[in-house]
């Protein structure tokens, strides 16, 4: 499997750090950026009012493949496609099934797979518990949440996918000290997923590539969205593009990603979205809200607020990702959201000043070995 | 000496995070509508952790809050069959979780997604040909599936046990009535 070569980023959540995107994906990626990043230069030089005729395409297509229509199906196979997209950039540890026994999951349930007990893989089962207990309390519940480490050493990163799947890079859990460190990585994690981050990543591609098509069917060129942003030609003529036609045709939201015949699209749509995440991360809205998510959860099942906040103290946030707010500033939300929160949700309750940090025992050694 | 001044700053804010403490609490009262949040929620019959389970209430189940906190930590409420007992804070929230999102735009409430089984889908076919046709990686697959595998092996008993060596919140209990 290849390694991966990860760029040298500081941070904890969003970003996806990953070798795989190919040069010209990232070109288009950049071009279609609508709601999370700021028009191209070339797009902001040209840019004027929007028409009505822009705007009347651009909320069709908004109707039409907002995330809001995206059902678990979808997300879930995307989601899949992108965990293994992060596995094939950054090794997880874990001492893997025979690939030759792998079925599709309508064939074989993940259940139904023999894991060998190693101590790699008990450590593993050890951070599922944790992750299961706090995933258990979240506004989404019935997700099954899924949690492995990359092998990478260098970058201090966390970063999920649609559908339940969180990883830790390897070099990240080296700095966690505590159960309740651990705890507020993945229940801020489990905040991307609660709040479809990624998803909505997702969504946007789509809706992109229908304004794209809705443009060339036009048969104009000024295919201009609400932003200024130009949405690439060429975008209609891809797989992605012809896939999103179909389903313009035939009245449908949803993507089939499990069809053969979408295969090159959920390729596409995979790499354009894991590209978009790498270069800018998730907004600062989308990293607070996270935090927010982990704070009610770790107030929830018992942990230490303080240890997340020293985590994230310890962490150089901001820097390479442009939306990525810093560790300090995190703590600041942090500190008051838990205000908020105390004067408005009776359910939560202030934690004692002098609230002991858990110990994690050796349990993840064997993840951090070879 | 900077970074002296900024770690020392950091700390400052990670300890006031402590010291948040100190509002006025919000006020609920007796027969408004509050919801279940945590999984398996217990309902006690005694406002004590080991307490007789009378019943297992689910994410999303609309609930009548009585009284509280008792005993620092529990809420007596009224689930929807009218059976009365006690459960922790943190199995309580003043909102219903939003819904998932079906086939066609249909929603269902937390309860039917869960029972649906959608959720503890494992590996599906369009991701694993992506690994094997366009990435070449049947590891990378692999390597999910047994991700998948080893979270599929983990249970709500294991959670329990996790949370009584660490002496955390038994929001989430385990699935069978005692």
């Amino acid at each position: 499997m290849k390694r991966a070569r990860l760029p040298a980023l500081l941070l904890l959540g969003g970003s996806l750090a990953l070798a795989g995107a190919c040069a010209e994906l990232e070109k288009q990626t950049k071009k279609i950026q609508t709601d999370t990043s700021k028009a191209s230069t070339h797009a902001s030089e040209t840019f004027q009012k929007p028409t009505k005729e822009v705007e009347e395409v651009h909320q069709g297509c908004v109707d039409r493949f907002d995330v809001k229509t995206v059902d678990f199906d979808e997300e879930s196979s995307f989601g899949g496609a992108m965990a293994v997209n992060l596995a094939h950039s950054g090794l997880i540890v874990v001492d893997a099934v025979n690939p030759s026994t792998v079925k599709p999951e309508a064939k074989k349930k993940a259940t139904e797979y023999k894991v060998k007990p190693t101590p790699k893989n008990e450590a593993l089962r050890y951070l599922n518990t944790v992750g299961f207990n706090l995933g258990a309390q979240s506004e989404r519940a019935s997700v099954r949440y899924r949690f492995a480490v990359l092998s990478d050493d260098k970058v201090v990163n966390a970063l999920s996918a649609p559908g339940g799947y969180v990883f830790l890079s390897r070099a990240l859990l080296r700095k966690i000290e505590s159960e309740d460190q651990l705890a507020g990585v993945l229940a801020h994690e489990i905040g991307h997923i609660v709040h479809r981050d990624a998803l909505n990543g997702y969504s946007r591609v789509k809706v992109t590539a229908c304004e794209a098509v809705s443009w060339v069917r036009k048969g104009t060129s000024g295919m201009k969205v609400p932003t200024g942003t130009m949405v690439p030609k060429e975008l209609a003529d891809s797989p992605l593009g012809k896939s999103i036609a179909k389903l313009m045709d035939s009245g449908s939201s949803a993507l089939n990603l499990n069809s053969d015949e979408n295969s090159d699209a959920l390729a596409q749509i995979t790499e354009k979205v894991v590209s978009s995440i790498n270069d800018l991360g998730y907004a600062k809205e989308d990293e607070y809200k996270a935090d927010e998510v982990a704070v009610d959860l770790l107030q929830s099942a018992g942990y230490s607020l303080a240890e997340y906040a020293k985590l994230l103290n310890s962490l150089q946030g901001g820097g390479a990702l442009k939306n990525h707010p810093s560790g300090a500033d995190r703590v600041a939300h942090i500190r008051k959201y838990i205000d908020q929160k105390l004067q408005s949700d009776p359910f939560f309750q202030p934690q004692p000043k002098d609230k002991a940090a858990i110990p994690l025992k050796d349990r993840l050694k064997p993840l951090l070995e070879g | 000496m900077k970074s002296l001044i900024r770690s020392r700053l950091a700390l400052g804010a990670a300890l006031a995070v402590l010291l948040a403490g100190g509002v006025a609490f919000a006020k609920l009262n007796p027969g408004q509508k509050v919801f279940v949040k945590a999984k398996n929620t217990k309902l006690l019959a005694k406002p004590e952790a080991n307490s007789q389970v009378r019943e297992i209430l689910q994410p999303g189940d609309e609930v009548a809050w009585e009284s509280g906190p008792e005993a620092k930590e529990f809420h007596r409420i009224k689930s929807p069959k009218n059976t009365e007992g006690y459960v922790f804070f943190s199995n309580l929230a003043l909102e219903r979780p939003k819904p998932e999102i079906f086939t066609g735009g249909t929603t269902k409430d937390a309860r039917a997604f869960a029972s649906s089984g959608a959720a503890t889908r494992a590996l599906a076919e369009g991701a694993i040909r992506y690994g094997d046709k366009k990435l070449n990686d049947q590891q990378a697959v692999a390597a999910v599936v047994t991700m998948e595998a080893i979270a599929a092996q983990v249970s709500a008993g294991d959670a329990a046990k996790l949370v009584a060596e660490n002496g955390l919140i038994p929001a989430v209990g385990e699935k069978e009535k005692k």
